[in-house]
C-alpha cells in the first residue's frame, strides 16, 4: 500500500556550507519498502543528496537512531507521515546523511587488546547506540553505549578477559556510570542493550576491578541499604 | 473503592517533600482511602538496580510484602516509585530462581515474600476509580490560558508497562490545559548520572529545561520525583551552567489538580517549599 510522506531532510556539505538547512520532499512510496528505498527516491529527486549505503547504514528519523533497513510501514505506524531525516550526528557531518565515524572506531581501540579482530563487525552493529546517546553530545570523551554493549558480549565470549574489560569500561570520567537510558532514542526500542548495560554495571560493582573512587562510593551507598 | 497505602518515601525526600504534601492534600480532598505507608523502605530509583540488582529486588520486595500482608495496594504518586515496585513484582513473578533467592533473603528478616499486591499510579486511580465526570465537576479554575511542557524522562520506556501515558493527557484535557510538543519529553533529566558526575547531570537537566522554555511552556509538569529534584531543586545551578535565566515553575500532578480544583493555600499544597516560585496563582 502506498503512502505520501512529508519529509524534512537535513542538508549540509562540510566543504561548502556554513550552516545546515532542511529541504522539504513530498514522496509517495510503498509502505512495504525500507528507508533505504526512501533515501534512494530522495536521491532521484535531488542528485546532490548523499546518504550512507550498506548493511550498517544508519540515520536518525524524528530524533530516533535507526538502521536504513527498517520498513516504512513500521515508521509510519510509530511516527506518522511527517518525518525529519537527519544524520546520526549533526556535529560530525561530512555531507548530508554521511558522517565521520572516526570517534566510533576510536572507542573500539579501547578494547582492541582484549578481543579478537574478528569481533569488530559485532561492534559495528551497535553504531546507532553510540550516536543515540545524549551524553556523547555533552561529553565528547564518553566511551559510548555501543562500547558497553560490545563489552558485555565480549565478556561472554572471552570470560578470561573480564577483569581487563571491566576496568576499561568503569573509568570514572568516561565510563559506564555516565550512561543514560536511551530506549526512547532508538528505533525499535533499545531495551536489550539497556539490559546488557545494567548487567555490566552489576558486574563492575561485584568484581570491583581496581581501585576506583566512584565504584567505592557506590559500594558504600549499597552497604548503607 | 479499594484500600491503598500512599507511598510517601520518595527518592531524596528532603528535596521532594512538596510532592508528598500535595498528594496527601489531594487524597484528603477526594476522600480516597489511602493511608501513609509507614515502615516502607525509601525509594532509591532504578539506579540501584544498575548497581546491585539483588539488593534492588530485596529492597522493593520488602515493601510489596509489607503492603500485601496488610491487604492494601500501593498507590504511587510518581514514576520512580511506581517503576521500582511494579518492576520488582514483575521480575519476581516471572523468575522462579530470583523469587526463591529474594524469599530467602526476606526470610532472614522474618518476612514471607508476598506479591499479592497491586501497584497503582495516581492518574490510574483518579480516572479509573473516581472517574472523569466526577473530576470534571470539581474543576473550578480551568487552565485554558496556560500551556505546559509534559516531561516523562528517559525512564518512561520502562514505565510504559505499568502506566498509560494517555491517562495523563486525559487529565490535562479535563482541566483544559494544553501540552506543548517538545523534543525533550523522553530525554534524561540527569538524575541517573548525578552521583557519578554532577556536572553532566546538570548539563542534561539544563538542556531539557531550555528546550521546554524555548518552546514557550508556562510551567513543566513532571511525572517523576527525580525530575522534580533536577528541575526545581537545582534550577538555579542549571541556570549557571546554561548561562541563561530559566525561571520555569515545576509542578507535580497532585499540585496541578489541586490548583484546578480551586485550592489557593500554597502551604497546604507544599508550593511554598518549591525552590522556583509558583507564579500561576
Amino acid at each position: 500500500m502506498e503512502c505520501k510522506l512529508e519529509l524534512s531532510v537535513f542538508r549540509f556539505d562540510a566543504k561548502t556550507d556554513f550552516l545546515p538547512y532542511y529541504k522539504k520532499h513530498f514522496i509517495t512510496i510503498d509502505r512495504s519498502l525500507s528507508v533505504n528505498d526512501l533515501l534512494a527516491q530522495i536521491k532521484t529527486e535531488d542528485g546532490s543528496f548523499e546518504y550512507p549505503t550498506g548493511d550498517l547504514a544508519a540515520l536518525k528519523i524524528n530524533g530516533k537512531a535507526l538502521f536504513s533497513t527498517v520498513s516504512i510501514d513500521g515508521l509510519v505506524n510509530s511516527f506518522g507521515k511527517s518525518l525529519t531525516l537527519e544524520p546520526l550526528s549533526t556535529k560530525r557531518v561530512i555531507n548530508d546523511m554521511i558522517i565521520n565515524t572516526d570517534d566510533f572506531y576510536q572507542r573500539f581501540d579501547l578494547l582492541d587488546a582484549f578481543v579478537d579482530g574478528k569481533d569488530r563487525p559485532l561492534y559495528e552493529h551497535y553504531i546507532i547506540y553510540h550516536y543515540a546517546s545524549s551524553v556523547l553530545e555533552l561529553s565528547e570523551e564518553y566511551q559510548g553505549d555501543a562500547l558497553f554493549a560490545f563489552a558485555y558480549d565480549m565478556i561472554q565470549k572471552h570470560p578470561e578477559r573480564k577483569r581487563e574489560i571491566l576496568e576499561v569500561i568503569s573509568n570514572e570520567l568516561t565510563g559506564i556510570f555516565l550512561h543514560v537510558r536511551l530506549c526512547k532514542k532508538i528505533y525499535p526500542c533499545g531495551a536489550d542493550v539497556e539490559k546488557k548495560i545494567t548487567q555490566l554495571k552489576n558486574e563492575v560493582m561485584k568484581h570491583r576491578p581496581f581501585a576506583n573512587p566512584l565504584v567505592e562510593k557506590f559500594s558504600h551507598h549499597i552497604d548503607l541499604l | 473503592m479499594k484500600n491503598y497505602f500512599l507511598f510517601e518515601s520518595l527518592v531524596q525526600r528532603e528535596k521532594t517533600a512538596p510532592m508528598v504534601i500535595a498528594a496527601r492534600k489531594l487524597i484528603e480532598f477526594l476522600n480516597i482511602d489511602a493511608i501513609p505507608f509507614k515502615g516502607a523502605k525509601a525509594d532509591f530509583g532504578t539506579e540501584l538496580m544498575g548497581l546491585d540488582t539483588l539488593k534492588f529486588l530485596e529492597h522493593y520486595a520488602y515493601n510489596l510484602t509489607l503492603a500485601a500482608s496488610q491487604k492494601r495496594d500501593i498507590l504511587c504518586i510518581e514514576q520512580s516509585s511506581l517503576i521500582c515496585h511494579a518492576h520488582t513484582k514483575e521480575i519476581l513473578l516471572n523468575d522462579d530462581q530470583l523469587r526463591f533467592e529474594i524469599a530467602e533473603r526476606l526470610g532472614k528478616q522474618n518476612l514471607s515474600l508476598n506479591l499479592e499486591v497491586n501497584v497503582l499510579a495516581l492518574e490510574q486511580l483518579l480516572l479509573e476509580e473516581i472517574g472523569s465526570e466526577t473530576l470534571s465537576a470539581l474543576v473550578k479554575h480551568p487552565f485554558q490560558n496556560f500551556q505546559t511542557a509534559l516531561f516523562f524522562g528517559s525512564n518512561a520506556c520502562r514505565a510504559k508497562k505499568y502506566r498509560k501515558e494517555e491517562l495523563m493527557t486525559q487529565l490535562l484535557e479535563l482541566i483544559q490545559l494544553k501540552s506543548i510538543p517538545h523534543e525533550s519529553t523522553y530525554e534524561s533529566d540527569g538524575f541517573e548520572v548525578y552521583d557519578a558526575s554532577p556536572l553532566l547531570g546538570k548539563k542534561l537537566a539544563a538542556h531539557a529545561m531550555l528546550d521546554m522554555f524555548d518552546n514557550a511552556a508556562d510551567f513543566v509538569l513532571i511525572n517523576d520525583a527525580r525530575s522534580f529534584i533536577m528541575f526545581d531543586f537545582y534550577q538555579k545551578e542549571l541556570e549557571k551552567i546554561a548561562g541563561r535565566e530559566i525561571e520555569l515553575s515545576i509542578l507535580s500532578l497532585a499540585e496541578l489538580l489541586l490548583l484546578a480544583f480551586g485550592e489557593t493555600h500554597k502551604k497546604s499544597m507544599g508550593l511554598d517549599q518549591h525552590k522556583v516560585a509558583i507564579t500561576l496563582l
